[in-house]
């Protein structure tokens, strides 16, 4: 558990690293990520396709990984 | 398996496909390397998020949703099926996720406790608006009877003030009058309620001509107090009908109280 928290960024450092990603990205990832919606759900909230919900998902993943530079 | 699998990976990682695909899509990662990296790296990212409970989507996010919430009447989250799911799967990637899902049970607010917490502030706003409409009219209300009291007294207190009065059965009608400022004050005490959809009406009586003066209801103890204007040196008598509810243009019976002028 220790080295999970250790491995938790800061609120301050995960908003930066949020910031990483368009304002479309970030509404899908919180949505999922912090609200608890599955993507069906995010796609139906934003009135948005499923393929594209999905994409600003797994997008919006990818540039946070490679912005935090997550190895794993 | 369809052609766009491997874009779940994301959803996948923030734990956001219901329990079918997730299924589904634990199958294709038995057989899918590249799949099976990718999550794992999505999956350690959104691990380091972890710590940022705090963070709040934006305010319009937050009302588009709830709106949205509000909408669509949300099922409470069926935890057992989402963790059915990824039961008797010893891969790697099951295991975080299940770690990431308590993780996340702790602190995301499911959606159907999203969706109370939106009715309840549904309920708090119109509670609020409704108190802050009552406060408004009561300060409104207070305002008016100021004003009614501040020209009711200039009325009474006026050098040309005239006190003419009747009682009947009880009932009594007071008129303090002013003249020159063309304004009367009527005073009603212990007179009965109007019948059921009348009011009573007063009526500015100059000999044949009856001016409507507007509408008035006694209070619980039988009184009224109403300002009224008109042309108070020519007056001759004031008067009280029972109308229908709103008044009428001209009395459509005999007055139950009549105040006649002196001189």
């Amino acid at each position: 558990v220790s080295e999970q928290v250790e491995r938790r960024l800061e609120y301050q450092q995960v908003r930066e690293a949020l910031s990483v990603l368009t304002e479309l990205q970030r509404e899908a990832v919180e949505l999922a990520y912090f609200q608890g919606y599955t993507y069906r759900q995010v796609a139906e909230l934003l009135d948005t396709p499923l393929g594209t919900i999905k994409t600003r998902m797994r997008d919006g993943l990818i540039r946070l990984r490679d912005a935090m530079g997550v190895v794993s | 398996m369809r052609p766009d699998i491997h874009t779940l990976t994301g959803a996948y990682a923030v734990d956001a496909l219901p329990a079918d695909e997730r299924a589904v899509f634990e199958e294709h990662l038995e057989v899918c390397a590249a799949c099976r990296q990718e999550v794992k790296e999505l999956q350690a990212t959104a691990a380091r998020l972890g710590g940022s409970l705090h963070e709040q989507p934006s305010p319009e996010l937050k009302g588009r949703v709830l709106a949205a919430v509000d909408r669509t009447r949300q099922e409470p989250p069926s935890r057992g099926d989402r963790a059915a799911g990824s039961s008797g799967n010893g891969a790697q990637p099951s295991d975080d996720l299940a770690a990431a899902r308590t993780r996340r049970a702790s602190r995301a607010a499911p959606r159907w406790l999203l969706g109370t917490v939106s009715a309840a502030a549904g309920v708090l706003a119109i509670a609020v608006v409704g108190l802050g409409f009552s406060v408004a009219g009561l300060h409104e209300r207070l305002g008016e009877m100021e004003a009614a009291a501040g020209q009711m007294t200039q009325v009474m207190t006026a050098v040309d003030a005239e006190t003419v009065g009747v009682t009947v059965d009880g009932t009594v009608v007071r008129i303090v009058m002013s003249p020159r400022r063309g304004e009367a004050v009527v005073l009603v005490d212990g007179m009965a309620p109007a019948p059921a959809d009348h009011e009573y009406e007063l009526w500015l009586i100059h000999d044949d001509v009856r001016v409507p003066a507007g509408v008035f209801d006694v209070d619980q103890r039988g009184r009224a107090t109403r300002m009224v204007t008109g042309d108070m040196a020519t007056v001759t008598a004031i008067g009280v009908t029972v109308e229908p509810a709103g008044g009428s243009p001209q009395p459509t019976g005999d007055p139950v109280m009549l105040v006649e002028m002196a001189g």
